[in-house]
């Protein structure tokens, strides 16, 4: 079938493989939806009208018919056994990625969505994917239930603690022909990007902004013609920064990995914000920090280090252990503890 | 069924027979139990819609419009959990349940009068305990408390649970009394297929309550002993499941929608009978689908989890039975809607409700098809279309049958009657507002809004701005309907025994009733629908003093 790349009143977009059949079996149940309703409505309304109120006139005894009863009983079962079969057909599709898939690593924790492509490169948020190759996405979460969800795609798996669950889509063109075949290879080219969501209820930390609640758990899917796909998987990455440049210092980038990493959800980076679900960072570097075992500590960048490696460690008194572990390179690491010690001189 | 009213006029109503407050207090007239369960629903449904006004003015615009986000999470779990918990589950059987049922089957009261006054009070202390989770520390983890959320937030979950565990035994207990009643109680002269079809709804509702409400409490036990004593069953870091807890939790809930959904229908056959003149068409058939439903219903919990990381044979098994649910709910309309034919229909307000019910229901059931199927649902489970759908079943369904019964056996409870263009009024702004609210929400489902979102990208905005307009007007129907309502009490005319015409049974005793609501052991000699059977003065709209003289002597 045909893919409609633009989205319709309905429905978004059906930028994957399975969209049009998706769409198809939707609209199938739409008309036939809409055909029991108006066959009910407008039976209830004649009948109304017909058979209203007047004097003299009095109502007819209820008669048996048996035969009409098992008629409506019965005959409906037809229509049900279509939908319940292409239904289960089409969720099989989506159970069964092909061997030859691409396969994505994608860990959630609250309220990010961290990547990793097959040859170990790392996305916070984001992710390239090859167009019309299969990707299979294997998920896991490290604290509550999350739910993968590509409206774009049709697809949604939940991602739950203690388990991998998985799916797989194969994205198509959205305008094809736009890039010509024969253009050159460019790591840095998207097609289009399409939104992710997080479906499953995951709670909030207190802040308005991408990535800090459920609401906000957003990702995005870029899509790439393959060979672009594989030029951008063997380009090394620039570290990002505040400006959106690729040059700045430690302290910088570790501004710039607050955000991207989903720490502002839980951690108040403005002196005098309101109080997070974490401890709020400006002032904080240096202090005694009173644990929940009752001893303290001060803030250094050991602390610091211990208490994003292991978060349950050293619980700070008064929050609940809820700081999810999240995975960084060591230069990430660095470039965080640089920049939580300059809040602390604010 | 022949009663004397007319002769014993002057004996007391069951609101003046007593008076104190602690003839309320201590009461055990299933009647004055029901009007104080109405009270309660009543008081904690404009609790619940309170909170909902809160969600949608914040959804009102994207990001912040009045509240924080931790604020809006508290806010729509507190509505869901309020709205199922101390709403809707006791609104039907306890209010209107608990009035009607024992007059219907021409009893004295039900069959364990003690226990009904338990079974209020376990109610009151289980509400009692919401409110103070409130206080304590407001839950934020959805009216489905899943887990590991609800086992890692800091808020009151223990507290809830605990409520909602307690507010489970009313619901046992409410649900074993009836049983007893049908099956001891009923007059002479009225077998089982002359039974009231509110009286089936009710019977089958009990039977759900009794087998599913013990397995909440249990989940729930589970729940509260994870949180105090760290064990792990939910918990996968304790090595739990958190799977698990969604197969125990909806094993319940699931049927609890039966719990929910049935006692609209249940009101709606009376309704519908009474302002069509005619019995319920297929009167067997709609008795048996409620039973039907309350069965089949018990099998299909897993529809809620296909995305779940259930296995898919699960799914495909949980898939076909679901869709054997629309077998029983198809009958009833269409049962319905040859009720209406060849009858002499009148359009007074609990009618408006009722054949709103139907329409509104239709689409509650319809959309579920798109729910059922598992290639759909995978789009659709967790968006603002399963919101929508779920409204208009509950809303469109339980609310509007709800509605229907208070207007409709208003007078018989008060003797008062209210004033029909002011409901009408309401009626029109509650079904205007009801459809601008979550019809919008279909399509923002099926253009992919998630659910339980605090904040959402600029392009919902126009749906969701129309949405909570749609709540606002709604918002003010439920005002101008609880105005109409005080006014009636306050000032409404007299209402007569039977205003509307109906053979049912209870509109053979006064309005209100009297303490023993029959003044000798009422014999049913034609079935509650038997209008062709039914005398004149029977059907008398008037006082009985008044009644036509031709059928005096009787
Ligand atoms: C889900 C909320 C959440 C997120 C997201 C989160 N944290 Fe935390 N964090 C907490 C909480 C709660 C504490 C206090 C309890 C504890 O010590 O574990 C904490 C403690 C800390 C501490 C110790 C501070 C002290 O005074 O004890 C540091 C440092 C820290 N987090 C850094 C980070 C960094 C860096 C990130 C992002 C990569 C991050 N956190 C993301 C919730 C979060
Ligand atoms: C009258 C009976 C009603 C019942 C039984 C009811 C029930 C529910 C339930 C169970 C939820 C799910 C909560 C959750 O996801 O945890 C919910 C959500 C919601 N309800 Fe209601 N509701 C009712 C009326 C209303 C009304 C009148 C409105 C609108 C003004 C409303 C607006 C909402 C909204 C917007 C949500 C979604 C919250 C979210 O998912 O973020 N409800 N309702
Ligand atoms: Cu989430
Ligand atoms: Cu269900």
């Amino acid at each position: 079938m045909e893919n409609q790349t633009e989205p319709s009143l309905q429905l978004p977009a059906q930028l994957s493989t399975f969209a049009p059949d998706v769409d198809w079996l939707f609209q199938f149940i739409f008309w036939v939806s809409v055909v029991f309703f108006v066959g009910i409505v407008g039976s209830t309304l004649y009948f109304l009208v017909k058979y209203r109120r007047r004097p003299g006139v009095k109502a007819e005894p209820t008669g048996h018919h048996n035969a009409l009863e098992l008629f409506w009983t019965f005959s409906p079962l037809v229509i049900l056994f279509l939908m319940f079969y292409w239904g289960w057909a089409g969720f099989m599709q989506m159970a069964e990625a092909p061997d030859d898939a691409v396969i994505i690593r994608v860990r959630a924790r609250q309220w990010a969505w961290g990547f990793e492509q097959p040859n170990g490169l790392t996305e916070d948020n984001e992710v390239h994917v090859p167009v019309g190759v299969p990707v299979r996405l294997v998920m896991s979460s490290t604290d509550v239930l999350h739910s993968f969800y590509v409206p774009d795609f049709r697809v949604k798996r939940d991602v739950v603690p203690g388990m991998f669950t998985s799916l797989w889509f194969q994205a198509v063109e959205r305008d094809p022909g736009s890039v010509p075949d024969d253009a050159e290879t460019d790591p840095n080219r998207i097609l289009y990007t399409s939104q992710v969501y997080c479906a499953e209820y995951c709670g909030a930390g207190g802040a308005w902004g991408p990535n800090n609640g459920h609401a906000t758990m957003y990702a995005l899917v870029h899509v790439q013609r393959e060979q672009d796909y594989r030029a951008f998987l063997s380009t090394p990455r620039p570290i990002g920064c505040p400006d959106g440049g690729t040059e700045c210092t430690d302290e910088q980038h570790g501004e710039f990995l607050f955000g991207a990493k989903g720490c502002g959800a839980c951690h108040q980076r403005q002196a005098g914000g309101p109080q997070l679900a974490g401890p709020s960072f400006p002032g904080l570097y240096g202090t005694q920090q009173a644990l929940a075992d009752g001893s303290s500590v001060t803030v250094d960048d050991d602390f610091i280090r211990q208490s994003i490696l292991d978060p349950r460690s050293q619980v700070a008194q008064g929050f609940s252990p809820v700081m999810p572990q999240i995975p960084l390179t060591q230069p990430e690491m660095n470039a965080l503890i640089a920049y939580i010690r300059s809040l602390g001189n604010q | 069924m022949a009663t004397a009213t007319a002769t014993h006029a002057h004996e007391p109503d069951y609101l003046n027979s007593k008076t104190g407050i602690g003839s309320w207090l201590y009461t055990v007239d299933h009647k004055r139990l029901g009007i104080m369960y109405l009270a309660s629903v009543l008081f904690f449904f404009a609790v619940g819609g309170f909170f909902a006004l809160l969600v949608r003015a914040e959804l009102a615009t994207p990001g912040e419009t009045i509240m924080s986000p931790t604020m809006y999470n508290k806010a729509f779990t507190l509505h869901g959990a309020i709205m199922v918990f101390l709403f809707i589950i006791p609104s039907i059987p306890g209010a209107l349940g608990n009035f009607f049922l024992p007059i219907m089957l021409g009893a004295k009261d039900v069959a364990f009068p003690r226990l009904n006054l338990l079974s209020f009070y376990i109610y009151v202390v289980g509400a009692t305990i919401a409110v103070i989770s409130i206080v304590v520390n407001a839950v934020d983890t959805g009216w489905t408390f899943y887990t590991p959320y609800s086992t890692r937030t800091d808020t009151a979950v223990v507290w809830v649970t605990m409520a909602a565990f307690i507010l489970g035994f009313s619901s046992i207990l409410t649900g074993v009394n009836f049983i007893a009643t049908v099956h001891k109680l009923r007059a002479p002269g009225l077998h089982w297929k002359r039974m009231p079809l509110f009286v089936w709804g009710m019977y089958a509702t009990s039977v759900i309550q009794i087998l599913a409400t013990p397995v909440l409490a249990i989940t729930l036990f589970l729940l509260i002993m994870e949180n105090v004593l760290t064990l792990g069953i939910f918990n996968p870091q304790l090595g739990g499941d958190p799977v698990l807890f969604q197969h125990f939790f909806w094993f319940y809930s699931h049927p609890a929608v039966y719990i929910m959904i049935l006692p609209g229908m249940a009101v709606v056959n009376e309704v519908l009978a009474t302002f069509s003149r005619r019995k319920i068409f297929g009167y067997m058939f709609v008795a048996m689908s409620s039973v039907g439903l309350a069965l089949v219903g018990f099998l299909v919990w897993g529809h809620h989890m296909f995305v779940a990381g259930m296995s898919e044979y699960a799914t495909l098994v949980f898939s076909g039975l679901t869709f054997l649910v629309a077998i029983p709910s198809g009958v009833k309309i269409f049962n319905w809607i040859a009720t209406l034919y060849k009858g002499s229909i009148s359009f007074e307000s609990p009618m408006l409700y009722a054949l709103s019910f139907m329409v509104l229901f239709s689409i509650g059931g319809l959309t579920g098809l798109f729910l059922g199927t598992l290639a759909t649902d995978v789009h659709l489970h967790d968006t603002y279309f399963v919101v929508a759908h779920f409204h208009y079943t509950m809303v469109g369904g339980t609310v509007f049958g709800f509605l229907a019964g208070l207007h409709y056996w208003w007078p018989k409870m008060f003797g008062r009657m209210y004033d029909e263009n002011l409901a009408r009024v309401a009626f029109a702004l509650v079904f205007v507002g009801f459809n601008m609210t979550f019809f919008t929400q279909f399509v923002l489902g099926s253009q992919g809004m998630p659910r339980r979102y605090y904040d959402y990208l600029p392009h919902f905005q126009p749906l969701h701005g129309f949405s909570s307009a749609g709540a606002l007007v709604l918002g003010v129907g439920f005002v101008v309907m609880a105005f109409m309502f005080v006014r009636s009490l306050t000032s409404g005319k007299k209402a007569p025994p039977n205003p509307w015409g109906s053979a049912g049974y209870e509109w053979a005793t006064a309005s209100p009733p009297i303490e023993h609501n029959f003044h000798e052991q009422p014999v049913m000699k034609r079935g509650p629908y038997d209008y062709h059977l039914a005398t004149d003065e029977e059907l008398f709209d008037g006082f009985p003093e008044e009644a036509p003289a031709a059928s005096a002597e009787e």
